[in-house]
């Protein structure tokens, strides 16, 4: 019953709601495993040379790879998160735009569901052959791929959303004299909100995917690439970095979309 | 003024296999600024006249009309207040009672005015920022009722608003209505099950039958403008409550 602490915290004059605050364990024990983990991965490949560093490199030898990639490296994350960025936005907004003209149109929504469904299950990277005939190995091709996989997110997300604004919001909002155009801005729009939000983070997380499988099959630059070529090589270090790197910048991009939605949706009941 | 007729209104849901008659040639005459109760077995179409009224949806005959004008659809000047939680959780409480006016166009500063005016009526003065999902739902009914004030309706529709609340709340509630209902008098309709509210709140009492639903009988409430919680105790009071259950139960074993 938070609500009901809340409610008391908020009465000026009332006494403070709790007086020692119980201490959260929850981060001490991530940052625990986590080193764990890392102390783990140097006793079995630096300190007890147990794994063969073909199949884990050391801590060392990752340094080894940083140092001696340098710029590359930048130039090649650049790349990746820049088309991530690109093909996310750009999906994503056209997914919630023909979403939300879906379900306001129902023909729209009759002509374009079938294919939609239709090509929902498929996974974007089973289309690189395609895309790689139509756009070549250049930016446009891969900006495709991540851009229709946010779009397709985002399309069923959004329509999905629509349909659950309860119709109690709609009624009350015409009995205290909204238009149809005001039942539509000031009560299904700001109602949605949480759940495009939630889609927009399914979407990056699908758009690293996406995009850095394109990569693997041909790209001027890109951590897709710097990972194929090394493994071309059998140089297990840059193979590793370059994963690490993809995960980095998903995790930094992932915090960022929760903490802004977490604050834009601070009404929201749970999250 | 605000004077509700409904006249000889029919209401069939026909679906492709069933044919429900929710509402049965019905009339009534709600006054200006009168209370009318609504009281009925469930499932017996009160909701359906509520939501007929609202114009939410259409009759199948007959007319429903406000002031001689015919009710074609929800507009502003009837507000409606519903038994599930309407009130909008990505407003603030202040943002909430202001949504009616600024739908309306009505200007920043005679908003601001209003707004307060409502929220002290309801006793949330103190809640303005908060949002809705901070409140008790008691507190979150004190908005809805604060909203579809301050819309400014010449009639307010309730349908079994308080149906929800457990009785302490409920009372606060029938307390809080009736302040806001001195402050600023409107034709209310009030859709209940619970004879004691209905008796409590109305002028009239309108009992209905189960469906398809009809007027059985129309009480009059005797008790005038002032009345608190004690009037509960009053013979008087206890033998209008026993003969409306009484006439229920007689319309309910008709059919059952």
């Amino acid at each position: 019953m938070t609500r009901l602490d809340e409610t008391a915290a908020a009465v000026p004059g009332a006494p403070p709601a709790a007086a020692a605050p119980k201490r959260n364990l929850g981060p001490l024990i991530s940052i625990g495993v986590v080193t764990a983990l890392l102390v783990l991965w140097w006793t079995v490949t630096t300190g007890t040379e147990t794994v063969k560093q073909l199949y884990l490199p050391s801590p060392e030898a990752l340094w080894t790879a940083i140092t001696t990639l340098n710029t590359q490296l930048l130039a090649d994350a650049g790349a990746t998160l820049g088309r991530v960025l690109a093909s996310w936005i750009g999906g994503s907004a056209l997914g919630v735009v023909i979403g939300l003209a879906m379900a306001r149109a129902r023909w729209l929504m009759y002509a374009l569901n079938p294919i939609i469904e239709a090509v929902r299950p498929v996974p974007p990277v089973a289309l690189i052959p395609f895309v790689i005939l139509w756009f070549g190995i250049g930016d446009s091709g891969k900006l495709f791929l991540g851009a229709l996989a946010c779009f397709m997110v985002m399309v069923v997300n959004t329509t999905v959303a629509v349909g659950n604004v309860p119709p109690v919001y709609l009624q009350a909002a015409r009995s205290l004299g909204a238009d149809s155009g005001g039942v539509y801005r000031s009560v299904v729009l700001p109602a949605i909100v949480p759940e495009i939000l939630s889609g927009f983070r399914i979407g990056s997380a699908l758009a690293f995917a996406v995009v850095v499988a394109a990569e693997f099959l041909g790209a001027d630059a890109g951590i897709g690439r710097l990972i194929m070529q090394a493994s071309r090589t059998l140089n297990t270090a840059v193979v590793l970095l370059g994963t690490i790197c993809i995960a980095l910048m998903a995790v930094v991009l992932d915090q960022a979309i929760s903490r802004i939605s977490a604050h834009v949706t601070r009404w929201a009941a749970q999250r | 003024m605000a004077q509700i007729t409904i006249d000889s209104v029919s209401k069939v849901f026909a679906t492709a296999r069933k044919r429900t008659v929710a509402l049965n040639e019905t009339s009534l005459t709600i006054d200006h600024c009168e209370t009318v109760c609504v009281v009925g077995p469930s499932g017996c179409g009160k909701t359906t006249m509520l939501n007929l009224i609202a114009g939410f949806i259409r009759p199948t005959a007959g007319s429903i009309s406000l002031d001689g004008r015919e009710v074609e659809g929800p507009a502003a000047d009837r507000a409606v207040v519903f038994q599930a939680d309407a009130v909008f959780p990505w407003l603030t409480v202040a943002g909430n009672i202001a949504f009616g006016p600024r739908m309306q166009g009505m200007p920043r500063a005679r908003r601001a005015e209003r707004i307060e005016r409502f929220l002290d009526l309801v006793g949330l003065s103190d809640f303005a920022k908060a949002y809705p999902k901070e409140l008790s739902g008691g507190m979150r009914k004190r908005v809805d009722l604060a909203r579809a004030y301050a819309s400014g309706p010449d009639v307010l529709l309730l349908d079994e608003p308080f149906g929800a609340l457990d009785l302490f709340t409920k009372e606060t509630m029938w307390t809080s209505l009736r302040r806001v209902a001195d402050a600023e008098p409107k034709t209310i309709v009030f859709v209940t099950h619970d004879i004691e509210e209905a008796l409590f709140l109305g002028d009239r009492v309108i009992v209905m039958t189960p469906r398809p639903a009809r007027v059985h009988s129309v009480v009059d409430v005797p008790f005038g403008p002032d009345r608190n919680l004690d009037l509960r105790a009053d013979p008087d009071f206890q033998a209008l409550r026993i003969d409306i259950a009484h006439s229920l139960r007689e319309v309910h074993d008709d059919t059952a």
